[in-house]
């Protein structure tokens, strides 16, 4: 199976948050990665993968961005809360485990084989 | 009405463009370059507006009357810029988006800018509790002190302790005060998705926007569980109802793409948003079962909703009937007689305007006045408005007020329904105002009068404190007062305070038992009033630790303000100092901490 560059990129991006962890408390590297990262993944695969909007991929308009990037940042922090609220209710919250398995989730999410489509896209609106 | 005024509702604004384009006249022209050049003017006046203003200066109508005319003058030119914007049909989104950018800062930035610190003493409460989950691992359960609910409902705050330990940051507080500023920003995005719904026109949804801003005078919106939530609920009546048909025989604004039939990864989706709902926040799911439930009543709209509603009820039902059920066994008798009492869920939290002070009296006629022209507004938009009748709004707008006779949510609900109903509301009263008055005089006048109207009305309600303004500022000598009292006082020490206006007061609160006198009986009030000693006596005569008692200046306020009880804070810490059982043990110019030695009063 061979995947785009595109894939290894989300993949690369989504492991950022973890490994920014290694470095200083506070530092402002440390906080972009974190905050960028649980705002975008893993509801930018899923989003991609799921969310009907993925077909305006080819012609990417500032609305269609508009909308891919709301449910985009809902589906993340919603996963985020959702890990967070696992770990915490199984007594094993860290921040470190959360953000691994926030990762994971988007590694599969990315890598994972797409089913193909057979829908048949309606034209009725536009 | 004519009926092509009404279709425009629903026109693209490319198409006015197109029509209008023939020839610009010298009018659009000098519009096009005030609204280009008042945007970055007004953000400029603004910030340099808010140097050296003095806080310590606010009387009882808080912000407003320490503000300096700079503001206002920066205000007036971001208002009049967004009319000139609005009256170009070719302003584009970016412009827009950078007004009522600017908007939101002006609204929700000038307050931390200018206190320099977090003021809301609930906003403190819940730093307090991402502190404790940091140190604890959970939220413990503290059942005297109505905390139980953070425990069962807690994404808020394990998702904020997550941010803090891998940011690095030493606490939340470090943040907490821009959380209205970064949520309202936050919430432009589903908004406009929502509007762009209702119509195509640009120039509709952006002014509707405005107006939702300047009408979201509840104060919902600080560092919160309620805030994050109701983002949430936007955002998933945004993606659900630019799905659903307009109307029979008509298609979803959706076009192409998502004109397909929705797909169990999309409803996942949506379904995992709803899930961190439910687990975030006690009265935002049912909220949201009963506008799912609204858009479903008519057929069409069925075969999206359908799907979401019963996840959303199967997923409620779950967390309830497990993590949440402590609660609900506790309260399931107080939930079944708010059903009974339809009139008083719906005037609670009613301020009584006959024992009201000035300022409160204020501040409650311009809010009523607020909310009842949106209300009437957006009713009047779907009697002349016939398109609007053909959207989902009507259903949103009504939906969250049928919560309104079920249940008083302690007092809050009338605010929380206005709140939940607002989105649909603000794009109903902009319709009306905004689209095609007969006359053309009319049409220029209407929102140039109406936005700085809101604009004003909504300082008014927002940085007016009916509580006393006194109250919503923590001075630093309050904070530094705090933080001696918990780096001093030992494990086990019960915090006692007048009311809850102390920064920080639920510092580590599973291990200092906290005593506020605002949430005891009437009678304990009463008999504190005249016998402060005996009365805290008998309320930590259980406790085992030694007792400190912190009186400061925002209690003062409060106490003033709102006659919670019948004596001044002054007069009770005169009582207080003639007693041998208190000791003052720091002090300074706005705060007293006094270490209470209970004689016989323990035993009583």
């Amino acid at each position: 199976m061979r995947f785009g560059v595109r894939s290894w990129i989300f993949v690369l991006a989504a492991w950022c948050a973890p490994a920014a962890m290694a470095l200083p408390a506070g530092n402002a590297l440390r906080i972009a990665a974190v905050i960028v990262d649980l705002l975008v993944f893993p509801g930018l695969p899923l989003v991609l993968r799921w969310s009907p909007e993925r077909y305006a991929v080819e012609g990417f308009t500032l609305r269609s961005v508009q909308r891919i990037a709301v449910l985009t940042g809902a589906v993340s922090l919603s996963s985020a809360i959702l890990v967070t609220v696992a770990l915490m209710l199984a007594g094993a919250l860290t921040a470190e485990r959360a953000l691994v398995i926030l990762a994971l989730v988007a590694t599969v999410a990315t890598l994972a084989p797409a089913r193909r489509s057979t829908g048949r896209t309606s034209t009725k609106g536009s | 009405m004519k009926p092509q005024d009404d279709q425009s509702l629903l026109r693209s604004d490319r198409r006015e463009v197109i029509s209008s384009s023939v020839g610009v006249s010298r009018s659009i022209r000098l519009a096009r370059l005030f609204a280009r050049a008042a945007l970055p003017a007004a953000l400029i006046m603004w910030m340099l507006s808010l140097r050296n203003v003095n806080v310590l200066g606010m009387g009882v109508f808080g912000l407003v009357e320490i503000l300096p005319v700079a503001f206002w003058v920066a205000a007036a030119l971001l208002t009049f810029g967004f009319c000139a914007a609005l009256f170009d049909r070719r302003t584009g989104d970016r412009l827009y988006a950078g007004y009522v950018l600017a908007l939101i800062a002006m609204l929700h930035a000038t307050v931390p800018i200018v206190y320099g610190h977090l003021s809301d003493n609930w906003a403190w409460k819940h730093v307090s509790m991402i502190d404790v989950l940091l140190r604890v691992g959970e939220l413990p359960i503290v059942h005297d002190r109505g905390l139980d609910l953070y425990n069962q409902w807690p994404g808020f705050f394990a998702l904020n302790a997550v941010v803090v330990e891998a940011t690095g940051i030493d606490s939340a507080l470090s943040y907490a005060a821009w959380g209205p500023a970064v949520a309202d920003a936050l919430l432009l995005g589903p908004l406009i998705i929502l509007y762009r719904s209702f119509s195509r026109s640009r120039r509709l949804s952006w002014a509707a926007a405005w107006v939702f801003y300047t009408c979201l005078w509840v104060t919902q919106d600080y560092f919160a569980p309620q805030t994050l939530t109701f983002l949430l609920y936007v955002t998933v009546l945004a993606v659900v109802v630019r799905r659903v048909p307009r109307s029979r025989g008509t298609p979803s604004i959706a076009r192409g793409e998502a004109a397909r039939r929705p797909s169990i990864g999309w409803t996942l989706l949506v379904l995992s948003i709803v899930a961190a709902i439910t687990c975030s926040h006690p009265l935002t799911p049912v909220m949201l079962i009963i506008t799912l439930a609204a858009l479903a009543v008519p057929r069409r709209n069925r075969r999206t909703v359908l799907p979401i509603l019963l996840g959303t009820v199967v997923l409620n039902l779950a967390w309830d009937l497990t993590v949440a059920r402590p609660f609900f066994s506790a309260n399931v008798r107080d939930m079944v007689q708010g059903l009974t009492q339809p009139e008083s869920n719906a005037s609670a939290g009613l301020l009584d305007l006959a024992s009201a002070t000035d300022a409160q009296v204020l501040v409650a006629w311009t809010d009523r006045a607020l909310s009842g022209s949106v209300w009437l507004l957006a009713a009047a938009a779907l009697v002349f408005r016939p398109s609007l009748r053909r959207t989902p709004l009507p259903l949103l707008a009504g939906a969250p007020l049928v919560l309104l006779t079920l249940n008083s949510y302690d007092g809050e609900m009338l605010f929380r329904a206005y709140m939940f109903s607002l989105p649909a509301m603000a794009f109903g009263a902009t319709a009306l105002l905004a689209v095609a008055r007969p006359r053309r005089w009319a049409r220029r006048l209407v929102l140039p009068v109406a936005l700085p109207a809101l604009f004003v009305g909504f300082t008014i309600c927002y940085f007016c404190n009916p509580d006393g303004a006194t109250a919503l500022y923590f001075t630093r000598s309050e904070v530094a007062a705090s933080r001696w009292l918990f780096d001093h006082a030992p494990r086990g020490a019960v915090v006692a305070a007048v009311t809850e206006d102390v920064p920080a007061g639920y510092t580590d609160y599973d291990r200092y038992p906290s005593v506020w006198i605002e949430l005891q009986e009437e009678p304990v009030k009463k008999r504190f009033a005249t016998d402060p000693a005996g009365t805290l006596g008998s309320l930590v005569a259980d406790r085992k630790g030694p007792v400190y008692l912190m009186l400061n200046r925002a209690q003062e306020g409060r106490i003033r303000a709102t006659g919670l009880i019948p004596m001044s804070l002054k007069k009770i810490d005169n009582m207080i100092a003639g007693h041998p059982g208190f000791r003052v043990v720091f002090q300074n110019k706005d705060a007293k901490v006094y270490l209470f030695t209970p004689t016989k009063s323990r035993e009583g």
